[in-house]
């Protein structure tokens, strides 16, 4: 199975139902053969960009650009994208080798050349020995794989997934994320998935694209994305973040403060209003009390209100003078020996200036 | 569960088996010069029936007549059924109740006013409106016919079709038709291969009402088809009231009966076989 890698460009996209917007001023542009993951809250416009790039949905203004054409009045049965649905969608009155020839009989392909194309098709998602199947008689993550096949045989120009996993359970999830990211690879296919699994983006995608309320909040790699994050929400939305709402401190241009904590940065604190500092609990560590002093920046004392072991981490959920929350992930070294930290100890949490990521407030 | 479908049961005992065997007693016994039925036992008033043209053509009409009616039903059925299946909630009840309304008015009522809108010559609506519009320079003589007849019938049956179909058609994931249609296929064949095979339990349940109500009308033949387009039940109606030949109106009753029940056994079996069912599931 060969396709070629197309070039997809969404130009200021928009879908109006009703007086409400369900997507706003939607623009991005897509590299042949990358896979990028739309990322957001329910509801917010993630199904409604895909579906308007598979033609499902028009768009009520702006313009989709595949390979340098606009495609945004051409009807969905002549746009060559495979999509994947949540819930797979097979036609249920149809075997596992019926399905997968859909595509290629409305493309009135001879019947010895569609064989070919399914038998191929199905040996590349393993379920060769299931063609004479109906989808009834199939598990959710072999439905999945022949919804893929389907997809795939067509040799579209797009790859468009709906949450194509969300209905597996969690060790198959993983799993087949890892293949259909291997295969999409493979096959250098230029993929949109949508997904509201933070961690399914960030492993599959190489650029994600992160939506609140039908905008594009912020779109990166997954290292920028989540290392840095350029709002509160995107901060949030991505992992657990620790916050401080800060003022600028009189002590020097590279100082910021929060109640009675100190913050220093690498370089002249960026003049906004209201800075707020991210802080990834992954970056702090924690010290006996009576080990550190807790004067200084980048230092608070704190008292470990609970302690969560999660295999390869450790949470520490602690509480700081001010009252305020605190968290902090460690990494388990069985070689270092564990170390007794428990709920009630009185310790400092530290970090690096570097971990310091200044938000706008 | 058994001791709710008692009254049915009872109800179907009573006044459906007990007369249908009794009617099938009739249809093998002799009737004397005074009227009285009784032995011995025939099959003469069968043989009557297969050996005179007269019958056969009845038949034939009737078959005929209610075949075309369900295949016209199910094709204005289909768009009715989809557009109250993908409208808006208020647009699809208002068209549900513009489907059902007419159910309210009788059927006497309704072949009447089909009466007036076929009626031959430039008096009848229809003529009036094609001639006027210059469609046609002569008007059509279409009262009368067995065509007027399947128009009456698919008036009158068309809410019996659109029901089911809507029901069947709402249960098909809207997700199947947007899968087709990515994968290249255009409405039609979206419905052709998705929507169409998916609904057959409607289709099915929509042809078993409207052919047996078809089968077995009288009133729409006699004020629209006339004697070029007698059915089955008119012949009934003379044979019981006219001639008075009970054996013979049996016989005729009979064979009504067992064509519908006949045809709705072997739709019912097409729609629970095997196959056919796991596809669904
Ligand atoms: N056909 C429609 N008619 C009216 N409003 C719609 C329609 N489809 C979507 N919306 C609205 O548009 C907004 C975005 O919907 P969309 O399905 O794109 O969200 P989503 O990001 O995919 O959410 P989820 O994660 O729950 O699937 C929602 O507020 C939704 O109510
Ligand atoms: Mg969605």
């Amino acid at each position: 199975m060969s396709t070629k890698s197309a070039a997809l460009r969404l130009e200021g996209l928009y879908k109006q139902y009703g007086k409400s917007a369900a997507v706003q001023d939607v623009s991005l542009s897509i590299e042949p053969g990358s896979m990028v993951a739309l990322l957001g809250p329910s509801g917010c416009g993630k199904t409604t960009c895909l579906r308007m790039v598979a033609g499902l949905v028009e768009p009520t203004a702006g313009a989709i650009v595949l390979d340098g054409a606009d495609i945004t009045r051409v009807p969905v049965h002549k746009r060559n994208v495979g999509m994947l649905f949540q819930n797979y969608a097979l036609f249920p009155q149809l075997t596992v080798a019926e399905n997968v020839a859909f595509g290629l009989k409305m493309r009135r392909m001879a019947k010895a050349e569609i064989a070919k194309r399914i038998a191929k098709a199905l040996q590349m998602v393993q379920l060769h020995s299931f063609s004479d199947r109906y989808p009834s008689q199939l598990s959710g993550g072999q439905q999945q794989r022949v919804a893929l096949a389907r997809a795939l045989v067509i040799e579209p120009d797009l790859l468009l997934l709906d949450e194509p996993l969300g209905a597996l359970d969690k060790g198959l999830r993983e799993s087949m994320q890892v293949e259909l990211r291997l295969l999409q690879r493979k096959l250098g296919i230029t993929t949109i998935m949508v997904t509201h699994d933070q961690d399914e983006a960030l492993t599959m995608a190489d650029q994600v694209i992160v939506m609140r309320d039908g905008r594009i909040e912020q779109g990166g790699t997954p290292k920028v994305i989540y290392q840095k994050p350029n709002s509160q929400f995107v901060a949030t939305f991505l992992g657990a973040s620790n916050l401080f709402h800060c003022q600028m401190d009189a002590a020097g241009p590279n100082i910021l403060r929060s109640g009675p904590f100190r913050f220093t940065v690498d370089g002249a604190v960026p003049l906004t209003a209201n800075p707020v500092i991210c802080l990834r609990p992954e970056s702090i560590s924690i010290a006996a009390a009576s080990a550190m002093n807790a004067e200084g920046p980048n230092r608070a004392s704190a008292t470990i209100e609970q302690v969560i072991y999660r295999g390869p981490v450790m949470h520490y959920h602690m509480k700081l003078e001010t009252g305020q929350p605190l968290v902090a992930y460690e990494q388990v070294r069985p070689l270092h020996g564990s170390r007794a930290i428990e709920v009630g100890d009185a310790v400092v949490a530290h970090w690096e200036p570097s971990s310091n990521h200044i938000l706008p407030g | 569960m058994l001791v709710l479908l008692l009254p049915m049961t009872l109800f179907l005992l009573l006044f459906f088996l007990l007369p249908a065997i009794n009617l099938l007693g009739y249809s093998i016994q002799t009737q004397n010069a005074q009227g009285i039925i009784g032995a011995p036992l025939t099959l003469a008033h069968f043989a009557k029936f297969f050996t005179v043209d007269l019958y056969l053509r009845v038949l034939w009409n009737t078959l005929r007549i209610s075949f075309w009616t369900c295949i016209y039903t199910a094709l204005l059925a289909y768009p009715v059924a989809i557009a109250i299946v993908s409208a808006r909630p208020t647009l699809s009840r208002v068209i549900s109740l513009i489907v059902i309304a007419p159910l309210v008015v009788s059927v006497v009522v309704r072949a009447y006013g089909w009466q007036l809108i076929l009626m031959a010559g430039p008096g009848g609506a229809l003529n009036w409106l094609l001639l006027s519009i210059g469609v046609i320079s002569e008007p059509l003589s279409l009262l009368y016919t067995p065509t007027a007849v399947v128009i009456g019938q698919v008036h009158v049956n068309l809410p019996m079709m659109v029901l089911p179909l809507a029901a069947a058609i709402g249960k098909i994931d809207p997700n199947l038709r947007d899968a087709a249609r990515t994968l290249g296929a255009p409405w039609w064949e979206v419905f052709l291969r998705v929507t169409l095979p998916l609904s057959m339990p409607g289709l099915v349940a929509g042809v078993i009402i409207v052919f047996s109500l078809t089968a077995g009308a009288f009133v729409t033949p006699v004020v629209l088809g006339g004697p070029s387009a007698l059915m089955l039940g008119n012949l009934i109606e003379q044979q019981i009231f006219t001639v008075f030949d009970w054996p013979f109106g049996a016989v005729i009753s009979f064979i009504l009966i067992f064509i519908v029940i006949l045809l709705n056994t072997t739709l019912i079996r097409f729609v629970e076989s095997r196959k056919f069912r796991r596809a669904q599931a």
